[in-house]
């Protein structure tokens, strides 16, 4: 072999694509070139680098989860599959489903919640996306919140506004998040809260669900709600973990948040507004 | 209830119990026998877990939709590596227009604290790669597929092949510079890390 073979030929020999006679210049090549001889070890090097990663399996939880997906809906599901309409609106709905309800607070004056509860993580057997609304009247039964039973209400993703209720007035003092260090950091706060623009008069807000948002997101609702007697704020942030099946929840973040604070309902506000924060897990 | 030996009936016959008589025994076979290379692909491919389930779903939900026009031209499992391909070609180009999820952001700071480990540099290292290169390395190298079963899946020449893993490899060559260098010299070390 007179010309010296390229980085794709030496790539293909260490492949054994390469047939003889022709691998057998190349071996020759390669005792008799310094130069290609190193090519062919850094070429080498890299595929025995990435022989060292192992093919990743599915877990017990993807597997069900997939076999869920195509095995156990086809009755159910040749009905899902064959309506491109209710595909495309449960993908609507994947995208926001928004509940807005106006708040009248109990009392003028809201006292600072003396007990608060933060808990992350708790797992909650809960409907799929088609069905959000039963797993959010459930919630109840889950958080020991009472909420009242206002509808969902659905929107498309994008800017939208709603009427919160008028401005509740009284103490903004500081809730006593005694499990703080459990709250969600900032950026997860962030990114699972959709952004909140208030306005100037405090009771109109411009929420738009973003469109950075991580996950689909099936469901965000705000509503009414008492916790401890005092008036509270519900949000509830549903999405799912899937951007192929939407229709699946996966998690499901309950707040109640003090509506005193709810001027800014983002980020590290939404942590410190919060009397009660649960996460939940599709168990 | 599937009957036992069915387990080693050759995927086009399963194929054909499913678009003929709509036996979902034979799906979930071949879902059970081609879930993980499906996965693994997609995971390497994809660079994490949500996206891989994602791939994963997607594939199996175009199988299910689309099997009655699957040709028996090349075999299932080639037929399989393409839609897998095209669900990661999907959902990385949608990516790279979507920031890190937040979950993963934390992932990743967490590798960060464990970069001491090979295979996380050699990861971060494959994930640097382009999506084409990153497909076809990993096929080759992770998958041992030839450069025809590679074409066959990709859908492009055999020449491209050849020339996406020899680059892939180059690139990833430089990126590991030393690492690769440290793991050639201990062979065992990754095994025992992963």
């Amino acid at each position: 072999m007179n010309e010296h073979p390229g980085q794709e030929q030496i790539s293909a020999f260490i492949d054994g694509e390469i047939a003889a006679p022709e691998s057998d210049q190349l071996k020759s090549h390669f005792e008799s070139c310094a130069g290609c001889a190193a090519m062919k070890s850094s070429l080498e090097r890299a595929s025995l680098a990435l022989r060292a990663l192992d093919l990743p399996e599915p877990t017990a939880d993807q597997h069900r989860a997939l076999r869920q997906a195509i095995l156990d809906r086809p009755a159910k599901g040749r009905f899902f599959l064959a309506r491109p309409a209710f595909a495309g609106g449960l993908a609507l709905l994947a995208l926001a489903a928004i509940a807005v309800v106006s708040l009248r607070p109990e009392q003028n004056k809201v006292a600072s919640p003396t007990t608060s509860r933060l808990v992350a993580g708790e797992s909650f057997d809960f409907a799929d996306g088609s069905d959000v609304r039963s797993t959010v009247s459930r919630l109840p039964e889950v958080t020991g919140a009472q909420f009242t039973t206002d509808d969902i209400g659905t929107k498309q993703e994008g800017a939208y506004s709603a009427a919160l209720g008028p401005s509740e007035a009284g103490s903004s003092g500081s809730s006593d998040l005694s499990h703080k260090e459990k709250a969600p950091s900032k950026s997860t706060a962030q990114n699972a809260a959709p952004s909140m623009d208030s306005q100037s008069n405090g009771t109109t807000c411009s929420r738009k669900i973003l469109k950075t948002q991580p996950y689909p997101m099936i469901a965000l609702v705000i509503r009414p709600a008492t916790y401890n007697n005092q008036p509270a704020r519900l949000l509830v942030y549903a999405w799912t973990a899937s951007q192929t099946t939407n229709a699946r929840l996966d998690h499901i973040q309950v707040w109640l948040v003090d509506p005193a604070k709810c001027a800014e309902l983002a980020g590290d506000n939404l942590v410190n507004a919060a009397y009660h924060y649960s996460s939940f897990k599709r168990t | 209830m599937q009957e036992p030996d069915r387990d080693q009936d050759p995927d086009d016959v399963l194929v054909r119990a499913f678009v003929g008589q709509g036996d979902k025994d034979a799906l979930e076979i071949l879902l059970l026998r081609h879930e993980r290379q499906v996965y693994g692909l997609a995971y390497r491919v994809l660079g994490n877990k949500a996206d891989a389930e994602d791939a994963m779903q997607e594939v199996f939900l175009n199988v299910f939709r689309r099997v009655r026009t699957f040709k028996h031209d090349s075999t299932f499992k080639t037929w399989l590596h393409r839609l897998t391909v095209n669900a990661c070609y999907d959902l990385g180009r949608k990516k790279a227009r979507t920031p890190i999820p937040v979950e993963e952001v934390a992932t990743q700071s967490a590798n960060r604290i464990r970069s001491l480990d090979t295979t996380i540099v050699i990861e971060d290292a494959l994930n640097q790669l382009s999506l084409d290169h990153r497909v076809a390395v990993t096929m080759r190298h992770l998958l041992d597929m030839t450069y025809e079963e590679i074409s066959a899946a990709t859908g492009v020449p055999v020449g491209t092949v050849k020339s996406r893993i020899a680059r892939g490899r180059a690139a990833l060559g430089e990126i590991l510079g030393p690492q690769a260098e440290e793991q050639r010299s201990e062979p065992g070390r990754l095994r025992e890390q992963s």
